[in-house]
This record gives C-alpha cells, structure tokens and sequence, in this order.
C-alpha cells in the first residue's frame, strides 16, 4: 500500500540510483519488435512528391502527420498530410495525391486494429493549386470544445482544420488569422500565456520561389538538391489564441522576430528552466538552434549561454527533428535533435536549471548516427524498461552517391533506426533486433507516435516520402500490468492539458517525470497521453501527480496498473 | 575484371584464411553517372589499371599502387566509403605503407565507420608513432566513439611531441573538458594564444568556464565565438587535392576554403576550374571577384568580363564587374555596367546604390 506522505519529498541522486535498482539494467521486453501492419490494418497512403526533373528542395522536405483521437472514442486515429500540387507543376489528375488523409481508428475490444479511411467529401482536406504544398501538422483543441483540431503546415497557405465533431472539419485558418503565406514545417500547439487557450508557434524555413530555382552540386561536382544557404530564411511567428475563433500575430511584440530569420525545421515546446511554463525551442538547418525562455508575457532568446544553441565544439548543425525528455530521470527535461549525414545527433542534458550539456558522444550516439539524416525522432520507452529510446526516420537530402545506379542516380534512401535507452540515458543502435519493417531504406521524415492499440506500449507512424506509410505496431506483449497511461484533461474536462507535468511514483520512489504533448519529431504530432513503462516493477498500483501551467499540484493515489486513467483538473488531492 | 573488383576475388590473396577474406570489405566500384567528364575519366582509367595489373601480375606491389591510386581519386571525387575499400587492398598487399593507412583511415573516418578508422589509425601509428596529423585524427576518433580517456592518450602525445599546435591543445581540451573543465580552460586558452584566428575555440572556453561556475567569463568568450576550427598541416590530404579534376568540382572546393577563411586555396581551385572549363561563367565570376577582393582588381577584370559575355543577364556578376571597374578608376565604364544590371533588374537596391555612388564620383570630378 502507497501513502501519500512522500509526495512531497524531493527526488535526489540517491532516488535515482533507487530508481535504478528497482527497475535493473536488463531490458526487460527481450521480445521487443516494431512491426509494419499498415497493409493489414487498411492504411495505405504515400507522400507523394512528383518530380518533373528539377531537384525542388520543397520535393524532399516534407511531410508528416499526426495521431490523435479526433471521434473521442477512446484511441487514436491517424492524419496523413499528402504533398499536393507544387506551385508551377501540372495538377494530378488522381485526386489522391491531392488530399490529406484521415483514418479512422475501429480498434475492437479485444484490441484488433483496423483503420478506416474517411471519404473526401467530409474532410475538405482536398488540394488544389494555390492551396499550399503540404508538410506537416500539428494538434490541439484550439476552442476548448472538446475536439481536437489539427494545425496543417505547408509551403503557401497552413490550414486549421476545426474540427466540428461530427466526423468532419472546416479550415478556419484564414478566418483565425494563422494561415500565413511563408514556407512552414513544424508547428507547436501549447499555452504560451496561461490563459487556457491554446496557442501556436510556427516554424517557418525558408524563402523559396519555383522561379528563382539554381542548380546546386555536390562537393564533387554532380548536381544535387539546394542546402538552405541559397535561399533566404523566413521569420517563425507566433499566434495567440484570442479565445473568440481568431488569434493575435504577436511574433514582432513577444520578441521572436528581433533576431535575424533561420531556417526552421522542428519546434517544441517544454519547460527548460523549471520554473513552471512553457519555454520554446526551434531547431534550425544549419543555423544556431533558439531557446526562447518564456517570461511571462514576453520571450528571451537564451541558447547561446544555455548550451544548446550550437554543439558542444561550437558549431551550428543542420537540425531537423526533435523531442523534449528526461532522458537521464533527474526530474528536469532534456533534449535530443536530428542532424545531417556527417553531423551526430545531439542530445543535451538539461542540470535543471536550463544549461544544457552536449552529452551526444559520451551517449553513444556519435557512431550511431554519422551515417544517417535523421528527421522525426521519438523519445520514449518503446520496449518497456523504463528508459527512453530513440525511434529515427532517417533519409538523405543530398544523393548518396556511393550507392548510385544508372536507376536511381541520386537515391536518398536511408534505414530507420532503433536505438535502446539503457541506465543513465545513453543509447545503443538495436535496429537489427527489430529486422526489416524497421530498417526499410526509405525517404523517410515525420514519425508520429502513440499508442494506437491501447496495449500499453507506444506505436509509431513513419511518414515516406514516395514510399507507403509504415503504421509500425509495437508487439512488446509486456506483461499485462506493467504499465500505466494517463491523459490530462483541463479543469472543464474538455482537452488535454498540453503542457502540464506528470511524476509517477512507485512505493514512494518516482519512476518518471513526463509531461503531455503532441508536438517535437518532425512535421507530425503524437499521442497527448503519458504512457509510463514500469519495467521489472511489479506493483499494482502507481500514485501520480500532476502540476498544471499554472503551477498547481493535485495527485492521484492507488491508480491501477495496466490502463489508461483520464485525470481531469480539480478532480485529483492538491499536493505540494 | 568485370564491373566491379568484386566480381573478383582473385585479387584477394587465394591462400589466405577463408574466414578473414569472408569478412573482407570487398572494393567498391560506385557508379559514376554523376561525376563530370574528367574526374569520370579519370577513374575509368584508373580502374582499367588496377585490371591490367592484376591481370599481369596478382598481388603485386604495382597492383597495390594502382589500388592507392583508384582509392586517391575516389577519395577526392567524395566517394569514402570506394576509397577505404581500395586503400584495404592496397594495403593488404604492402601493409609497411603508412600514408595508405593513414589515408585509409581518413576515408574510414568520412564515410562513418569509425571502428575502422581507429584501427587504420592505429596501424599508421604503430608505423609512425609521432606523426601529427594521425595522431590528430586518431584523438579525434576516441572523441566521435565517445572515448575521452582514449581520445586523451593521443592528444597527449601530440602535445608533448608538439606543444605549439593549436589543433593538439585544442583536442586535449575537449577530451578533458568533462571531467576537469579547469584543466580544459588551460589548454583552450594555450589553443588561442596559438592561433588567434580559430575563432571556434572560443564557446569551448566559454562552455568550460560555464561549467566551473564564471559565467561572465563564458559569456565574453561565447561573445567571441565562431567556426573556425585550428587547422594542422595536413600534407598527405592536400596533395591529393591535386588529383581533383572537375571544373566543378573545384568551384565547390574553392567554395568550402573560402568559407574557411582560406583565400589562397580558394583562389588555387578557381584556377584550376577556369583551366579546365575556360567556359564555366560561375568560376570566371568567382576567380575574377575574388582576385577583386585580394586587391588585385586589374588581374580580376578579364575573368568578370569573359562570364559576363557568357551570363549577360546576372545582376551579381554585373555589379562585380561594375566594381572592379570603379576600383581601377575606369568609373564611366563602371556606369555603364551598373546600368546594365539595372536593365536587367530595376529593383537592385544595391545596383542601384553603386550606381548613384560612381554617378556622384563622376558628377564631382566633371565639377572639378
């Protein structure tokens, strides 16, 4: 039986070394496999990016998707944004490489996926010319009516699409303001100014124009795709939902547009500084990546002094994906970005008080990833031992010319990767335990991940350029209670509390520190829930407690293992 | 030989264990659709070498040179992974070559087999135990491998065979930066005092008096910081730049040495890519600009006006060589340029701000 009296307490080096020997560092799902049923559970959709010869950079950044329960049944359904018509080209005539695509989940009670695609009529999610080239999206329930919205980013014009609750959506974006013109790929759904309504903060990249198109070449001379420095960055913005269907461009007053535009790929938001709300991070393709602390009504740029503007010897990478956790579990959240072949993936340790470390090498993570051009990236337990791992789209924007045929003169095709969390938060690449669905050479960019079957292991969506999506299924068969979900809902009940924090206890000991959001990899949004591995723990019951935005404290005691629990605000006992 | 070497496992050693020839890389033969004329020549030659060789004579020390010699051209044409194959071969048959092993490990290093790279390393080390550059390199493998005690042993040695490298002071600092940031402060800061200009030194100066709690040291230094790593000598390297035979491939190397600061390497490439493709406007406009900016405007001016008789239309081009016209006193010339890219584009704020300026130059010398 847990009493609630070490609630309070606060977790030191020695909880965590506690930490450790309760979970051990044997992992514990030796079965662990991803496997690709997307045939099988009725998904088939391809991110079609058509090619009339000209190597257009927009051809081989995007795209993603999301997961999310959009019915409110219960499990998560999938949206998969299709590339369209780029501005100048002939318009497809099959009306599918025209439309973004939702799936919905018919999960059956005894946890049988099936997916079944809503017909294009209802959605409105059609292209046309003018209507921008599609790359990611981005989720969140923009007018707290209990139903979530999706945020579609592109080259032209983004698209909100409200989501009326009937199955079908409307795109308010030019009416709420958000639509913009600029060339946009990730965005991040969260509640900048505590006011309980969320906002946005949209990535922007760069400046391109069919017209101005220039042949670029590789160092040895073959002609190859543009990196970003030929082309001009454009500034991100920021929109603050105004509550009443509209939002505010504050991007010039909050202080983001008083820095020299870069190169935006990834954004996330979390809270770097622990001191409650919620920081945003941007990461940039070859320029220094950005940390706006937020202050309360106005945002600084810190990274430089942070650590984590550039990598540990100086340098400005071309960053791409990334995601936000407590990696080593010392109760702060820290912070892991795709790189370029030739360039590591980095990750930074957050100590706390928001400086960060370069710790990639030491992590394992330099001979892991030097080969590779990571985009979307999860991290998370995927194979149950209470430690992150790392779940990578890779594919290259330059030819790989050492496996070039006479076929496919400039292939990008890479394998994704696998790479196993272990004690203290360094990573080993296990791709070739989890064998070919896995490790497919693909063009792959957006990951969307959440558990789709409700078994208590996380799944995963890799969006493929040219190739089908891979609804990758996590067939871990953890033991039935080893495990324990939560979603976070506001005080009225309605959405999830993007944002809040979530600490997990076990026999007074915390095993994790999380929080909910959609938003990080690349382009694509994930599954809100906390999904919480319990590793070698065997208890029944788990206590959780929850900080919302506003620093307020509730918890939650005797939880039981093995499902999910909706905890809506003001329902839990206040905890300090 | 067929298309590839490894149709032909004659070249291996036919006696050796089965088992290690099994695991032997077997040499990469890499299309080569996307190379230009001459690098593609170039390789086709040399592959045509390695096949007469063997074919005369099998596990010769010629087959082992002819394999170097495919690997170098490999290795400068950005194809690594081809060239660490080749480098195996030649160096199974004559392992007493050093720079093979060296050059080896280098390619080892770009195409991300780091395992390998140390073990070439190595063996190149126990052939030359002092050589700095493959000490360098090999310190800076234990880095990428996350081995800082590894990457030390080597930084050490170098600092102590060459106390006065930047490189070797600056690896030493980063490998020890994690356990005794102090320790790392002294070492970046002997880097700097060395070679003022590797500007990149600074965030690790800044980092490490972060790390022992001097924040407004870190800030000043991180004030400071920019890209420019310490260079060391690197002879083996740079020769083999000298097998680059693409005019374009020499006007993107001229490109990265520019970025780097290093102007007389760029100005060598663009003279060797305007030699091989008198035609190549972009490297006549850059040579000429170039050659403008190293104060040598007079020399620059044929190269500007040959591209611009190639590309009429390019707003940049004309505003250089609009420049380099006013930077000789030919300032009516300079005029006429300028409102030539203005033709072109109306709206070229800068265009037309040097045209207003050489228009006023003009203005004041008729007045006077």
């Amino acid at each position: 039986m847990l009493s609630i009296a070490w609630l309070g307490c606060n977790v030191s080096k020695r909880d965590q070394s506690d930490r450790m020997s309760v979970h051990g560092d044997e992992h514990v799902s030796s079965s662990f496999r991803l496997v690709d049923v997307a045939e099988a559970v009725g998904v088939s959709a391809t991110y079609t990016s058509t090619s009339d010869g000209d190597l257009y950079l927009p051809r081989i950044m995007g795209g993603g998707g999301a997961v999310l329960d959009v019915d409110n049944d219960g499990d998560l359904d999938l949206f998969l944004v299709q590339a369209g018509v780029l501005s100048g080209d002939a318009v497809a005539e099959d009306s599918t490489l025209r439309q973004d695509r939702l799936y919905v989940n018919n999960l059956s009670a005894s946890g049988v996926l099936e997916f079944t695609v809503v017909p294009a009529a209802r959605t409105q999610f059609a292209r046309g010319v003018g209507d921008g080239y599609g790359m990611g999206a981005a989720t969140g329930d923009f007018d707290n009516d209990g139903w979530m919205d999706i945020y579609v980013t592109a080259l032209g014009p983004n698209r909100l699409l409200r989501n009326r609750g009937d199955g079908s959506f409307e795109d308010v974006g030019q009416i709420a303001g958000v639509a913009g013109s600029e060339w946009s790929v990730s965005a991040t759904v969260a509640d900048l100014n505590n006011d309980g309504w969320l906002d946005l903060f949209v990535g922007n990249y760069l400046l391109w124009k069919r017209e101005s198109y220039r042949p670029c070449y590789q160092a040895a001379g073959g002609l190859d795709y543009c990196g970003p420095d030929s082309f001009r960055a454009e500034s991100n913005e920021v929109y603050l939902n105004s509550g009443d269907g509209t939002f505010e461009r504050v991007s010039e007053d909050w202080g983001f547009q008083s820095h020299e535009a870069a190169p935006t790929l990834g954004t996330i938001a979390f809270d770097a500084d622990g001191d409650g709300d919620v920081d945003l991070y941007e990461a940039n393709d070859g320029r220094a990546n950005r940390l706006w602390i937020n202050h309360g009504g106005w945002f600084e740029e810190s990274a430089q002094l942070a650590g984590c503007a550039v990598n540990g010897e100086g340098f400005p990478e071309a960053s791409m994906g990334l995601d936000a956790a407590d990696i080593d579990q010392d109760g702060d959240v820290d912070l892991l970005i795709t790189h370029l072949t030739g360039e590591s993936h980095t990750l930074y340790r957050n100590d706390g008080r928001g400086l960060f470390s370069d710790r990639s090498l030491p992590s394992g993570l330099g001979a892991s990833s030097l080969n590779a051009t990571g985009f979307g990236v999860v991290l998370s337990d995927f194979d149950g031992d209470g430690w992150h791992d790392l779940l990578v789209a890779n594919g290259a924007v330059r030819a790989i010319r050492e496996v070039a045929t006479l076929l496919n003169p400039l292939p990008l095709e890479q394998p994704n990767q696998f790479l196993s969390g272990h004690v203290g938060g360094g990573f080993d690449d296990a791709s070739a335990k989890l064998g070919a669905d896995v490790r497919t050479s693909t063009v792959s960019r957006g990951i969307a991940a959440g558990d789709l079957d409700n078994d208590g292991d996380l799944d995963a969506v890799v969006i493929n350029i040219g190739a089908a999506a891979q609804v990758l299924v996590n067939q871990s068969q953890p033991t039935s209670d080893a495990w324990v979900g939560v979603r976070l809902v506001t005080g009225e009940g309605k959405r999830d509390a993007l944002g809040a924090r979530v600490e997990v206890f076990v026999d007074g000991v915390r095993i994790y520190v999380g929080r909910s959001y959609t938003d990080g990899s690349y382009a694509s949004a994930r599954d809100p829930r906390v999904l919480v591995g319990l590793g070698l723990l065997r208890s029944q019951t788990v206590s959780v407690r929850v900080t919302d935005l506003n620093g307020t404290m509730e918890q939650w005691s005797e939880l039981s293992t093995g499902r999910y629990h909706t905890l809506v605000s003001g329902t839990g006992q206040p905890a300090s | 030989m067929g298309t590839g070497c490894g149709d032909s496992p004659s070249l291996f050693d036919e006696t050796a264990d089965p088992a290690a020839v099994q695991s032997a890389l077997v040499p990469l033969e890499p299309h080569l659709g996307h190379l230009e004329t001459p690098p593609r020549l170039a390789i086709e030659e040399a592959r045509a070498l390695v096949r007469r060789v063997h074919s005369a004579s099998p596990g010769s020390v010629e087959e082992a040179e002819a394999s170097a010699g495919l690997a170098s051209l490999y290795f400068v044409h950005g194809l690594p992974q081809a060239a660490a194959s080749w480098y195996e071969v030649a160096t199974r048959r004559v392992p007493e070559r050093y720079d093979w092993h060296y050059l080896k490990g280098v390619s080892y290093a770009d195409a991300a087999d780091l395992e390998s790279s140390r073990s070439s390393f190595d063996t190149a080390l126990s052939l030359q135990p002092g050589d700095l550059p493959t000490l360098l390199r090999r310190g800076r493998v234990g880095l990428d491998v996350g081995d800082t005690d590894d990457a030390s042993v080597y930084y050490q040695r170098a600092v102590a065979a060459f106390p006065h490298s930047a490189a070797a002071q600056y690896g030493l600092g980063l490998a020890v930066s994690e356990r005794d940031p102090e320790q790392a402060i002294e070492f970046f800061s002997r880097a700097l005092a060395l070679d003022a200009s590797a500007d990149a030194i600074h965030h690790s100066l800044g980092m490490a008096f972060r790390a022992v709690g001097d924040l407004e040291q870190a800030r000043d230094q991180l004030s400071l910081a920019g890209t420019q790593r310490p260079n060391f000598d690197d002879p083996l390297v740079r020769d083999l730049s000298e097998l680059m035979s693409g005019s374009r491939a020499h006007l993107v190397q001229a490109a990265m040495a520019r970025s780097n600061q290093d102007l007389n390497s760029a100005l060598r490439h663009l003279e060797r890519a305007v030699a091989i493709d008198p035609e190549n406007s972009r490297a006549l406009h850059n040579l000429g600009a170039l050659l403008g900016e190293l104060q040598r405007p007079a020399e620059g001016l044929p190269y500007l006006q040959r591209a611009a008789v190639l590309r009429p239309a390019d707003a940049d081009l004309q505003l250089d060589l609009g420049t380099a016209f006013a930077a000789l006193g030919r300032l009516q010339e300079s005029l006429a340029v300028f409102e030539t890219a203005l033709r072109h584009h109306p709206n070229h704020s800068e265009a037309q701000r040097r045209r207003a300026a050489v228009a006023a130059a003009l203005s004041g010398a008729s007045t006077e």
